[in-house]
């Protein structure tokens, strides 16, 4: 198709520019004719324009030559005619010698020469012979006329003009007028003297005849006459200098000069060469009165200036119109032909692409294509054919397509198939490389290719679908056989009511026989009772947004009006979802069934309401006993009463204890810092007084004051101690796992700095890890080592040792005081896996344990102050703190021996309170 | 000599006397003006009752501010000093008495530059003013004039 339209779209184009070449062709033959026409007719035009403009200017200026010659003969005539002049001629001829009357016959000449304008004015004999002249010459015999028209005068009665000649003494150009005179002479005889009047043509004739009345470059108006062979210019030429009676020019060897022409008798417009070669356009008259012609004349070039002018432009615009209209068809052209070759060189890609398609499409189509010469022998194949059979294309290329065929039954038959022309298409078996056999269906097609005949081979491997087909078929034989059966009702119908096709069994259960059905006598909504029409739709529903429904039961009518119960389910098919396939289940059997246990479940129930009025007998019964049991349980009630109240009063009484304890520990608090003011004074004071007066006061005045000062001092601890005391029983604990040595590296280390020559030594035993609040255990350890250090500063090596302790037994544990064994109630916390049990060690100044209970208590001192400091708060704050952790805290010492201290950390906190009652009992 | 003044805001004389001489005795130049209560305090840091003829007078250098004192507290007296733009960028020491009081102090966000303990010796205070960049402007060297007023 597009090919096609290529072809066109270029012999359109062909057509086209063949006919835009005729057009342009045309259009310049008819510029051409136009052009010719119009310049032949400015030719004629302005040759017309040129031959009016000479003739006239000739005309008028021959006309007035002749005029003017004329009226110079008659002025001479005149003359010869005055009485005057004619009686002082004759008194002169008289006597030619008498002076008296050649000065007046002189005088009289004079007097014409002036008037006229003659230059000269000469008598002369009939022999010729000089008379008298004016003006005076030197030699009057030698300087006369030319005497040709001497001779033609004298016998001529009538004044006449000569012409024009030069002259043979000084060569001047002189006009000649003979006037003969007849007179008397002296001896009374007729005479005829010859008057010549001589006038210089260069004052009137020859500007006359030169000058031209309008602009012009090349125009001229010449006179000349014949003279012999030859033309004589008269007058100077305008193009040529120095050729007044001095050019003559061969009549016969010039026949284009128009001079030549006039010469030879031609008069009015002519075309010729003039005297210069150029060509002119003249026109050529007689001066009458005179032997002379006159030529006017224009160049050519002049008169045809405009007419050329118009020719260039008209051929330059010509040109340029054909140029643009060439160049701008050349152009369409161009893209015309640019045009095609794109749609051209598409269809070749499309071609290309065609023929790659068809190519793949043999390839790998999934029909089997083979290529096979007329014997048979095969050429190409696709990809398709070596996949199925299992050769490569190079073991095909040796086969024929006879040697594809499972048997030579296939072959032979096949064989006959290709014979026939039309409709070859046929169903064989097929062979492949493994031995495998399938059915195959082949269509052989008779292509050619440059003259040779080819075989296509269209092969279809229908193995499959034999198989399916096979398979369909025994599936519909099984549906079919199921369908029949008679198991089960089904049914082909729609949504609607319709019934399509039931099998025998379901027109069994509904009663009615094929004709009904056959005859659209059936439809499900008539047998449905009313009853079961809203179930059927909700089922239906279901089934259009499921696909199938559940089943369910439900009843028919039957044609005879009775009822039967069936089981029925559907998938529901089809764009809509209202076609719909069910099977129906006659469960009227089981119903029976049913029913029957139902009946007898009714039965039973009676039975049941007997027994429920016994029941209900005995409950009544049980309903007294309860009562009394009800009565019992208020009496206990009330006295639980009782001792909720007593709860309630024990509750009461605890919240007046805590806020005792904590008025207490305000007011502690605010005792031991109001206390500090006035301590703050008197040590503050007895500074002053120390540092300001300390000259004024001997030396135990001194000493007092410090006394003042240290004790002030120490109170100031003491109370910063109970303030101590009194912040933990208020702190909040915060358990976390911690290790205990860490803190007691950090304490130790601090009060090492503070004595830096102690010897000392730190041991720790097993591990230390307790769950315990960290900032009040830290308190309660500063207490614990600052007791060891300081108690055992006397030694010469303080060894501090602090272990855990995992099991223990009576005996071995006291370490110092063999007579008092621990309580047994304290082995058994230690060796409670719930307790972790730390000690510290250290080899101090110890203590008697008979004051074993005071060492916890407040303000309890074992030692003067002299032998160690003290305040007496600390152990009683480190009791503080461990049994604010639910732990116990106890010791072991004996004089000089060093002292034990022993701390119990509960692992689980929650039971802490109980613990700190029991343990209570140490103080 | 025209320093501004380190007001001492406390009631209790035997500190004051003691605070005062401990400034005294170490070259402090400064005048020292003392307040006996909160409301005192208040009314003369903001120049209003008996001390609204002050307008012109510098502003203290240095507040030396005692916790227990009477009407206002003065952690109510530094609250009040921090909310006002004019004194708000005041130093302000506060008087401890017990370790007690300094964890308050720390405890709260109160707005105390630092603090000393009572009584006040000299290196607590000198190492407060060091705390607060004041040293070159109360400490220095020349002999201690008598000027000190007790309002």
């Amino acid at each position: 198709m597009k090919n096609e339209n290529t072809m066109n779209t270029f012999s359109e184009a062909a057509n086209l520019s063949r006919i835009y070449a005729i057009s342009l062709i045309s259009f310049i033959l008819v510029l051409c004719i136009s052009g010719y026409f119009f310049i032949s007719h400015n030719l004629n035009y302005y040759r017309e324009l040129a031959e009016k403009q000479l003739e006239s200017v000739g005309r008028l200026k021959a006309r007035e030559l002749s005029y003017w010659i004329h009226e110079k003969i008659r002025d001479s005539e005149t003359i010869s005619q005055n009485q005057t002049f004619r009686e002082n001629l004759a008194t002169f001829l008289e006597n030619p010698d008498d002076p008296q009357q050649k000065a007046s016959l002189k005088r009289w000449i004079k007097l014409l020469c002036d008037i006229e304008e003659y230059s000269e004015i000469n008598l002369y004999d009939a022999h010729f012979e000089h008379l008298l002249g004016y003006p005076d010459k030197k030699n009057p015999n030698i300087e006369k006329p030319p005497l040709a028209f001497f001779n033609e005068s004298i016998n001529n009665p009538k004044s006449s003009f000569a012409g024009i000649f030069r002259n043979t003494y000084d060569q001047s150009a002189n006009m000649y007028f003979f006037v003969p005179i007849d007179t008397v002479d002296n001896k009374g005889g007729q005479i005829r003297v010859l008057m010549v009047v001589t006038i210089n043509p260069h004052t009137f004739i020859f500007p006359y005849v030169q000058t031209w009345p309008t602009v012009s470059d090349t125009a001229e108006t010449l006179l000349f006459k014949r003279d012999g062979e030859d033309v004589l210019f008269i007058n100077e030429l305008r193009h040529r200098k120095n050729t007044s009676l001095n050019l003559w020019i061969d009549i016969k060897s010039n026949p284009q000069l128009p001079a030549a022409m006039g010469a030879l008798g031609k008069r009015g417009l002519v075309e010729g060469l003039d005297y210069r070669g150029e060509p002119v356009l003249a026109v050529i008259l007689k001066v009458e009165g005179t032997p002379w012609l006159m030529v006017s004349k224009l160049d050519a070039s002049e008169a045809y200036h405009n007419v050329w002018v118009y020719l260039w432009m008209a051929v330059g615009l010509m040109l340029s119109v054909v140029i643009i209209v060439a160049l701008s068809g050349l152009m369409i052209w161009n893209l015309k032909r640019q045009k095609w070759l794109i749609g051209k060189l598409n269809v070749e890609q499309e071609n290309r692409e065609l023929a790659n398609r068809i190519l793949s499409l043999n390839k790998y189509a999934n029909d089997i294509i083979i290529l096979a010469d007329s014997e048979k022998n095969i050429i190409e194949v696709n990809n398709r054919a070596c996949k199925r059979y299992g050769f490569s294309e190079n073991e095909f290329t040796k086969m024929t397509t006879s040697t594809l065929f499972a048997d030579s039954k296939s072959t032979s038959m096949s064989t006959t198939m290709c014979s026939k022309t039309t409709n070859n298409r046929f169903e064989s078996v097929h062979m492949a490389k493994s031995g495998e056999k399938f059915e195959v269906e082949i269509s052989v097609s008779e292509v050619e290719s440059n003259a040779k005949k080819y075989q296509q081979w269209i092969i279809r491997d229908i193995s499959e679908r034999i198989r399916a087909e096979k398979e369909l078929r025994e599936t519909s034989e099984k549906m079919n056989a199921f369908f029949s059966s008679n198991l089960i009702g089904i049914l082909f119908g729609d949504i609607y009511g319709n019934i399509f096709s039931t099998n025998d069994e379901f027109l069994r259960i509904i009663g009615y026989d094929r004709d009904d059905l056959q005859e659209h006598r059936i439809d499900w909504k008539n047998i449905t009772p009313e009853q079961y029409l809203d179930l059927d739709y909700k089922y239906i529903r279901m089934a259009q947004e499921e696909g199938s429904c559940t089943p369910y039961e439900k009843e028919y009518t039957r044609k005879d009006g009775s009822r039967i119960w069936v089981y029925i389910g559907y998938v529901l098919i089809g764009e809509k979802h209202d076609k719909s396939v069910a099977f129906i289940l006659d469960i009227s059997g089981r119903k029976a069934a049913e029913n029957e246990i139902i009946y007898l479940c009714d039965k039973l129930k009676e039975a049941n309401s007997t027994l429920e009025a016994r029941v209900e007998e005995r409950t009544q019964e049980l309903q007294i006993r309860y009562e009394e049991v009800e009565k019992l349980n208020f009496e206990i009630l009330e006295m639980s009463g009782d001792l909720q109240d007593k709860n309630a009063k024990i509750e009461h009484a605890l919240t007046q204890l805590t806020a005792a304890n904590k008025e207490l520990e305000a007011f502690s608090y605010s005792v031991s810092h109001d206390l500090r003011s006035p301590l703050r004074a008197i040590s503050g004071f007895s500074e002053a007084l120390l540092e300001d007066y300390a000259k004024q006061l001997d030396e135990t005045g001194r000493d007092y004051l410090n006394r003042l000062i240290n004790a002030s001092q120490r109170m100031g601890v003491l109370i910063d101690d109970i303030l101590k005391l009194s912040r933990i029983s208020r702190a909040e604990i915060n358990l976390n796992r911690i290790d205990l040595s860490y803190d007691i590296k950090n304490i130790i280390n601090t009060l090492a700095e503070t004595e830096p020559d102690r010897k000392y030594e730190l041991v720790f035993n097993g591990s230390l890890e307790v769950l315990a609040d960290q900032s009040l255990v830290r308190v309660a350890l500063d207490n614990i080592l600052r007791n060891s250090w300081k108690f055992s500063k006397k030694r010469e090596e303080t060894v501090i040792t602090v272990g855990e302790i995992t099991k223990v037994t009576t005996d071995k544990f006291c370490v110092y005081n063999d007579d008092s064994p621990i309580p047994d109630e304290l082995v058994g916390v230690i060796n409670n896996n719930k307790y972790k049990t730390i000690y510290i060690r250290d080899n101090g100044a110890g203590f008697d344990m008979k004051y074993a209970d005071k060492l916890f208590g407040a303000f309890q001192r074992l030692h003067s102050n002299s032998e160690f400091e003290g305040t007496g708060i600390g152990l009683a704050t480190v009791k503080r703190v461990i049994l604010k952790h639910g732990g116990h805290v106890w010791a072991d010492s004996a004089p000089d021996r060093g002292t034990t201290i022993y701390l119990t950390f509960n692992n689980q906190p929650d039971t802490g309170d109980n613990n700190e009652r029991k343990t209570d009992f140490i103080n | 000599m025209n320093a501004k003044p380190i007001l001492l805001i406390e009631d209790n004389p035997d500190d004051e006397e003691l605070t005062i001489r401990a400034l005294k005795k170490n070259n402090i130049s400064n005048p020292v003006d003392v307040v006996r209560d909160g409301e005192q305090a208040l009314d003369y840091l903001f120049r209003r009752g008996a001390y609204a003829g002050l307008e012109n007078n510098l502003p203290p250098q240095l507040i030396l501010l005692d916790l227990k004192i009477p009407k206002f507290d003065g952690l109510e007296v530094l609250k009040q000093i921090r909310q006002n733009p004019a004194t708000k960028l005041l130093p302000v020491v506060i008087l401890t008495s017990s370790k007690e009081e300094q964890d308050i102090i720390n405890g709260y966000d109160s707005g105390a530059n630092s603090y000393i303990r009572k009584p006040v010796s000299f290196a607590d205070f000198t190492d407060a003013v060091h705390n607060l960049g004041l040293y070159w402007l109360i400490l220095n060297e020349c002999p201690p004039t008598q000027k000190q007023g007790v309002v």
